[in-house]
């Protein structure tokens, strides 16, 4: 039986340039709790990105849920698959914190109560209803932290790729963010932290993988 | 002090784009067009620039294409009818033509623009002072020019993160795309301004204009090759203009 994320002898390098990721296999279930590390440019967020299908590896295939990972929309992915990017500014759009995790929501033929509990449920599990109509911009770096990976929690995915979720916060603030990992490891929902904060990851991830030369150590 | 990269230098570059594309808006005829657009190819290819960019480029506008061919068809009834439909031109050898010279007008204005790619942000300042425009002003359009691919790169990023929550923006309405569009161009215009913002600061911190003078690290000159670039330039375009005008070409 296949796992719910397979790479199959994943490679991929940039035009003209040295091979980042090499033959990479790996199996990925739902409930899994990875650590990806690595030294910098060592290929963790473009690992990332493939599993995700943002980046087509240059030889083998990504499988979600046993199909080709090209064979799914970018939104088909996204419902499955939560990614968290690096620079959480890149993933925040809307006018408001609420609107931010309502958004994607108002698309699923939720109606308007539903969505409304929902974002009210989100905001209380991620601290953050006190910041409900704050432009998302104007929050600091702890918050939009936690807003993006929110936004992402509200939709209910399978699965979710952080990448460096724990950069640039201090030490009470990556506690609260493990408290939510925590819960979200309890309800059964799996992850992959691409992170170099070993003391983040080590209460939250069964596994640590390490990238080195483009293989997993 | 003459800099690296020294031929081309920058004005010439500048002056040729200029030529280029003043004549592709000033010509009409498809085969002077062409000409043109080989002679463009032809400063690209020298210039080393991959000619697979413009490709890339010109892709986008096929459909410009087909539009073109269908209004101007429609407008311009010239010459050979080869499809009509309840007394309507829906393609003619007149509206061929001229969605043909669109074509081609852009996809010189492109490869020309193209050459600049060759110096770099710093060159193109220097350049532009050479040309006796000031600084400041050089420095800033510039600057400006410069963060274009980056709200590019952040209003794409900004709609991967929307499909990345599972919302297939294609199959929205029309009215609730162009809000979604307005929704996340906010945030894009307003992180360009707190950038914007920023960059004054950090240029006001590294004592911009807090000087009269400026020390250039690199002040070149133009070349004989360039020079004869410029002068075979200037004459060519004032030549075609000359034709131009006394008739002998459309």
């Amino acid at each position: 039986m296949t796992a719910y994320i397979n790479l199959e002898e994943v490679s991929f390098s940039w035009p003209r340039g040295q091979a980042l990721v090499q033959g990479l296999n790996l199996a990925i279930e739902k409930h899994d709790t990875f650590a990806l590390t690595g030294a910098n440019g060592s290929g963790k967020t473009t690992l990332g990105k493939l599993i995700m299908g943002i980046l087509t590896p240059t030889a083998g295939q990504v499988l979600l849920a046993g199909k080709p990972i090209t064979s799914y929309s970018l939104a088909e992915r996204g419902r499955r698959v939560g990614y968290v990017f690096q620079n959480p500014e890149k993933q925040l759009f809307a006018a408001t914190v609420a609107d931010e995790i309502g958004f994607a929501l108002k698309y699923r033929g939720l109606s308007p109560e539903e969505v409304q509990n929902r974002v009210a449920e989100t905001l209380a599990l991620f601290e953050l209803e006190q910041y409900a109509q704050t432009f998302p911009f104007n929050l600091s770096q702890g918050e939009k932290q936690r807003l993006a990976l929110a936004a992402i929690m509200a939709l209910g995915p399978d699965f979710v790729i952080m990448d460096e979720p724990s950069t640039g916060l201090d030490w009470l603030r990556k506690r609260r963010l493990q408290a939510i990992l925590e819960g979200v490891r309890d309800r059964g929902v799996g992850y992959i932290i691409i992170s170099h904060d070993h003391e983040f990851c080590a209460p939250l991830c069964a596994r640590t993988l390490t990238l080195k030369g483009g293989k997993l150590a | 002090m003459i800099g690296r990269d020294a031929f081309p230098d920058v004005r010439t570059l500048i002056i040729l784009v200029f030529v280029i594309t003043s004549l592709a808006i000033i010509i009409n005829d498809p085969v002077w067009l062409m000409a043109l657009l080989a002679v463009c190819l032809a400063a690209l290819f020298a210039a080393q620039i991959p000619l697979s960019q413009l490709g890339r480029r010109l892709r986008r506008y096929r459909w410009l294409f087909f539009s073109l061919v269908l209004a101007q068809s429609l407008i311009n009834r010239s010459g050979q009818v080869y499809l009509e439909w309840r007394g309507y031109t829906l393609l003619s050898s007149g509206g061929l033509l001229a969605a043909l010279s669109a074509l081609l007008r852009i996809a010189i204005i492109l490869a020309a623009v193209q050459l600049l790619t060759r110096k770099d942000y710093q060159q193109m300042v220097t350049g532009l002072v050479q040309m006796k425009v000031p600084y400041e002003l050089a420095y800033m359009v510039l600057l400006a020019v410069r963060f274009i691919p980056v709200l590019m790169a952040e209003f794409r990023n900004s709609l991967l993160a929307i499909a990345l929550r599972g919302v297939e923006l294609e199959e929205i309405p029309l009215r609730e795309k162009v809000r979604v569009y307005s929704y996340i161009l906010m945030p894009t215009v307003a992180g360009a301004l707190i950038r914007s913002r920023r960059i004054a600061i950090a240029m006001e911190a590294r004592a911009f204009r807090a000087y009269p003078q400026r020390t250039w690290l690199e002040w070149p000159r133009l070349t004989a090759w360039d020079w004869i670039i410029i002068f075979l330039a200037l004459g060519a375009g004032g030549g075609i203009i000359w034709i131009k005008f006394w008739g002998v070409m459309a």
